[in-house]
């Protein structure tokens, strides 16, 4: 069960941290495909992640 | 943080470098293990016995691919800022950060079917009567995983090599495989 809990809290902070710092890093610096690609990506990840982790927090057995 | 020299070599990067390095080549050596083992597990000709001890080892094993997969995020990270390189600063740096989330996409794929072939060699030995219905799911999901399985290895070696191609050497952060030499020469004046 611990190894879930990391997945999910890895993700999701990975997820958001690296989502964050792509969009502001577009912000600061103009937009840029490659850049677009991560905030995309691991934004996207973070949120296929945070019900899945709310649902191992609160809602477990 | 505060820079821990030795004979001139920052130790916390250097550590750090080691155990990303160390991370990857153990994630493609363990991930190999386990495909490896995969062929024995799903092979119903195999007795029954040899499967599961194997299924057992091999879910063991991938344990230990599960948390370095895990664990390569924070760590690399980590390293980005340690090495004066946060995440988005370089376009090799960025299109590895992207071909990483492509991995743990990959990887959220292969999440619902793990498991499968120990879960259903227990019911097998325990005298569950759909043995054929047990035994082809094993080998369906397996089946279905090995292209996420391969996608996975391409993507690993393909960042590895990314990676080499733009490293640094720790002191003065200079390029190991890249000439920057003619881009940054200033002229000097003559005397």
């Amino acid at each position: 069960m611990f190894m879930v809990y990391l997945l999910w809290v890895t993700f999701v902070a990975g997820g958001l941290f690296m989502g964050i710092v792509a969009i502001a890093f577009m912000q600061e610096h103009g937009f840029s495909i490659a850049v677009a690609l991560n905030a995309l990506c691991y934004l996207g990840i973070a949120l296929y992640g945070l019900p899945k982790l709310y649902k191992f927090v609160f809602k477990r057995g | 943080m505060p820079d821990i020299n030795i004979f001139g070599i920052n130790v916390i990067e250097t550590s750090f470098r080691w155990l990303h390095a160390f991370m990857v080549a153990g994630w493609l050596l363990f991930d190999f293990l386990v495909y490896w083992l995969h062929f024995d597990v799903k092979n119903p000709a195999v007795p029954l016995e040899a499967r599961l001890e194997r299924a057992k080892i091999m879910h063991g094993i991938d344990r230990i691919v599960a948390y370095i997969f895990i664990l390569t995020l924070p760590v690399g990270i980590i390293l980005c800022y340690l090495t004066d390189n946060p995440p988005f600063s370089s376009t090799w740096l960025t299109w590895k950060h992207f071909l990483y989330a492509v991995i743990v996409i990959d990887g959220l794929c292969l999440i619902p079917i793990s498991g499968t072939a120990v879960r259903n060699l227990k019911a097998i030995k325990a005298g569950a009567e759909n043995v054929d219905e047990l035994n082809h799911q094993i080998k369906h999901h397996m089946n279905i995983a090995m292209p996420a399985v391969f996608v996975v290895w391409a993507l690993v070696i393909a960042i590895s090599i990314l990676t080499l191609l733009n490293l640094k050497q720790p002191e003065g952060q200079e390029y190991f495989f890249r000439d920057v030499s003619a881009a940054t020469t200033v002229e000097q004046p003559l005397s």
